[in-house]
């Protein structure tokens, strides 16, 4: 009795392996198998408990056999150190396995007597002995019995490794814990487990497909009006004037862009403000616009109206006997120059003015030009700046794509209304078919009953079958169209 | 407390005695589980009621690990014997005692430092440890003194090699390492930062009970190379099987036409996560050593 049931772990291992596959987790039987040494040969079938036999001890712990026929006051030998420890650690090993898995099946039994009592019975009166001569254990398992290839008992050690190796490949490819030695779960001796394990093996569903095909769908779904109406909003949007005119020199670019620029420049430097942070910083920037606004006036009003300006003041300036005598020409335009200065600073704060200012710098060339004073072509060209000239490029690329964007669009509002036609027929052929097969159905059945069909019923069927016909065929030529169009 | 000769002979002797009567401690649970478990597998051919089993089966798991645990304590035994000796090793070095060690008892000792690294056995549950099989040191981990470790120097041609060295000391106020080239031959101590040191495990994973904590297959690492003490680039290419059984590695060669060389066994301790660096051609496959 005890010479068989340890034996040949391996050996039985095989056997359950082999045949109850269906029974237990992939790849969980290889630890099993290579508990106890590569030489271990025992023989237990049914449940595999790895076990190094206190029989073999002699064989496969050499060191530690010797250590034992001294006497336990005795000194281990020194030099012994090294091996007896490789071997205590395969006994370690062992010893960790089986608490493994005893404890598994002790889990299944707990498990399986909550089930229910009445398989127990059932699984009982199917166990048939088939078991080697020699083995003690088991014989519930019949299936893994029968069909497995039993292996001799004393098979050479180096072939059961040989086919162990190519059995159980890696033991654990995988680095995360479940990987954890789970002991073979089939492998107890209770038949009315196997439905049960059975049901578990086919539990984990793959939802891999459906997740796919669902997010396919979107683009495979049948058009609708909705999408339609999508290409309506879309072309509209092309219709119209695609920029706004270049705007005119002004505070459109001196304001607007500075705002622009600087919201920019402020969100770039915190990427990850948030708009409750936002608000204030725009208002810096508007704040920081303003103080800035008084450098600008100078700007905006523009040559030719400060020269006019500078110009007045400096009659006026020469109605002053004292001033004149005190100033070189250079002098007095200097002076007046800031004079204007702070006169702009005084007058031109507010965005209106500002926009006063322009005009009178057109006015004003306008004036010179007409009272001859001045000819268009002393002025160089105020429009063709390189700013002026990237908007202009930049409009040009733009509007470009933009006929490219409606031509596609115009194309696909096209295919999708011809879409939306044949999906209509084929959904009205759709329906014929269906009549016609209620409508075949419903014949059979009177055959059956060998009840002739009504007269009504043979128009119906023709009108059905005209239908369809005629439907098809719109069908088809629509598609003709398609293809043509394409 | 200086580890006299004497004293650690002494130390070692009480040891062995203890070993000695665990291990026939060992015998006696053995062979009470062997008992118990084969009434378990008695009582499972006669079809006992499920209850009787369970009985059985709890009988067994304490038989189990009563022997788990009489086992775990034998190989401490054995582990403090190690660290006695290895201590009084270390302490001989100090003293300017050098052993001159031939090559070959070199490698020898290589191989065999790695088989008798303690084997890590997970109870039901537990967590592998830092340093144990493919499982990295934790990050403020300090070698300690006598450990092995990976050392990344800087050989005669500028070129950097990562050798077998082991820890003389720590300094602290630089936070660098004092080692030396375990190849006796290398005379030279090198002081390294921190970051050109790899910790080499100090437990070996068991396949079958926690193979998790192996490095998975075709996975990058650094192993010693066979009879060198030089670790190169290399590929996983078989995981050991049982807990004696070695990696089987490809080395990666550029002679070789698909750029690595055929599968070499190395140890769990000598195979260690791959860390590149400046010049991170590992490809000297086959140059000895680091000389």
């Amino acid at each position: 009795m005890a010479s068989s049931n340890t034996k040949g772990v391996k050996a039985s291992n095989f056997g359950a392996s082999s045949s109850g596959g269906g029974n237990r987790t992939g790849g969980k039987t290889g630890p099993v198998s290579t508990t106890s040494q590569p030489d271990a040969d025992a023989s237990s079938v049914g449940i595999n408990i790895p076990l190094i036999k206190t029989k073999d001890n002699n064989k496969q712990l050499p060191t530690y056999h010797a250590a034992l026929q001294r006497s336990a006051d005795d000194y281990l030998a020194a030099e012994e150190l090294d091996n007896i420890q490789l071997e205590l650690e395969t006994l370690l090993s062992s010893v960790a396995l089986r608490y493994r898995v005893l404890k598994s099946e002790y889990e299944s039994l707990d498990k399986d007597e909550r089930r229910n009592e009445r398989r127990t019975k059932h699984g009982a009166s199917g166990e048939t002995q088939t078991a080697n001569v020699n083995s003690s254990s088991s014989g519930k398992r019949k299936r893994e019995e029968t069909s497995s290839v039993r292996k001799p008992k004393h098979t050479p050690a180096s072939s059961l490794k040989h086919t162990k190796h190519a059995k159980n490949s890696p033991v654990a490819p995988n680095t995360d814990d479940s990987m954890d030695y789970v002991p073979p779960t089939g492998s107890h001796g209770h038949g009315q487990n196997r439905d049960h394990h059975l049901q578990k093996v086919t539990l984990p569903k793959n939802d891999t497909p459906n997740k796919f095909w669902l997010s396919v769908e979107p683009y495979c779904m049948p058009l609708t009006n909705e999408d339609l109406r999508l290409l309506d909003d879309l072309l509209e949007q092309y219709s119209g004037p695609l920029v706004p005119p270049i705007p005119e020199l002004g505070p459109h670019y001196s304001t607007i862009w500075a705002t622009e620029d600087m919201k920019e420049v402020q969100q770039a430097s915190n990427p990850n403000a948030n708009s409750n942070r936002l608000k204030p910083q725009n208002n810096a920037a508007n704040s920081m616009l303003k103080k800035a606004e008084s450098m600008m006036d100078e700007c905006v009003t523009g040559p030719l109206t400060q020269r006019l300006v500078s110009a007045l003041l400096e009659e006026q300036l020469i109605q002053n006997p004292s001033e004149l005598a005190a100033s070189a020409v250079a002098d007095s335009s200097n002076s007046s120059s800031e004079n204007t200065h702070s006169s702009a600073q005084m007058n031109f704060r507010s965005l209106s003015l500002l926009r006063n200012c322009i005009d009178i710098e057109k006015r004003v060339k306008k004036e010179l030009i007409e009272q001859g004073i001045l000819d268009l072509n002393d002025f160089p060209n105020n429009d063709e700046d390189e700013i002026h000239a990237e908007i202009k490029r930049l409009i040009s690329e733009l509007s470009a794509i933009a006929e490219y964007n409606g031509a596609a669009l115009k194309r696909l509002h096209e295919s999708a209304a011809e879409e939306i036609k044949r999906l209509e027929i084929k959904r009205k052929l759709d329906t014929v078919d269906q009549e016609i097969l209620e409508a075949y159905k419903r014949t059979m059945q009177n055959k059956a009953k060998r009840k002739p069909l009504s007269f009504e019923e043979q128009q119906e069927i023709h009108r059905l079958t005209a239908e369809q016909k005629a439907l098809s065929d719109q069908l088809e030529r629509l598609q003709a169209n398609c293809f043509l169009y394409e | 407390m200086p580890l006299t000769a004497e004293n650690a002979a002494l130390q070692i002797q009480d040891r062995l005695k203890d070993l000695q009567r665990l291990i026939h401690q060992i015998d006696e649970e053995r062979r009470r589980s062997e008992a118990n478990v084969n009434s378990i597998l008695r009582a499972q051919q006669s079809n006992f009621p499920p209850q009787k089993l369970k009985t059985l089966f709890k009988t067994g798991l304490q038989d189990a690990s009563h022997e788990e645990a009489t086992i775990r304590g034998a190989l401490e035994k054995i582990q403090e014997i190690r660290n006695i000796r290895n201590e009084r090793r270390v302490a001989a070095r100090n003293a300017g005692n050098k052993e001159a060690i031939r090559r070959g008892a070199l490698m020898k000792m290589v191989q065999i430092s790695a088989q008798t690294l303690p084997l890590f056995v997970s109870k039901p549950g537990e967590k592998v440890p830092p340093l144990c099989g493919a499982t990295p040191a934790e990050s403020n981990y300090i070698a300690k003194v006598g450990d092995n470790v990976a050392a990344l120097v800087k050989g005669v041609e500028d070129d950097e090699n990562w050798i077998l060295a082991e820890v003389v000391q720590f300094l602290h106020r630089q936070n660098k390492y004092d080692v030396i080239d375990i190849d006796e031959e290398q005379k030279d101590r090198h002081v390294l930062s921190k970051r050109k040191i790899i910790p080499l495990p100090l437990m070996r994973a068991n396949p079958e009970t926690d193979g998790h904590a192996l490095f998975p297959k075709d996975t990058v690492v650094m192993a010693l190379y066979p009879q060198t003490t030089c670790f190169y680039k290399a590929i996983i290419h078989r995981l050991p099987q049982t807990a004696t059984e070695d990696y089987l590695v490809l080395f990666e060669d550029s002679s070789c036409t698909n750029g690595y060389a055929d599968p070499l066994p190395v140890a769990q301790r000598y195979v260690i996560a791959y860390k590149p660096t400046k010049k991170s051609g590992g490809g000297g496959s086959g140059s000895v050593s680091s000389a």
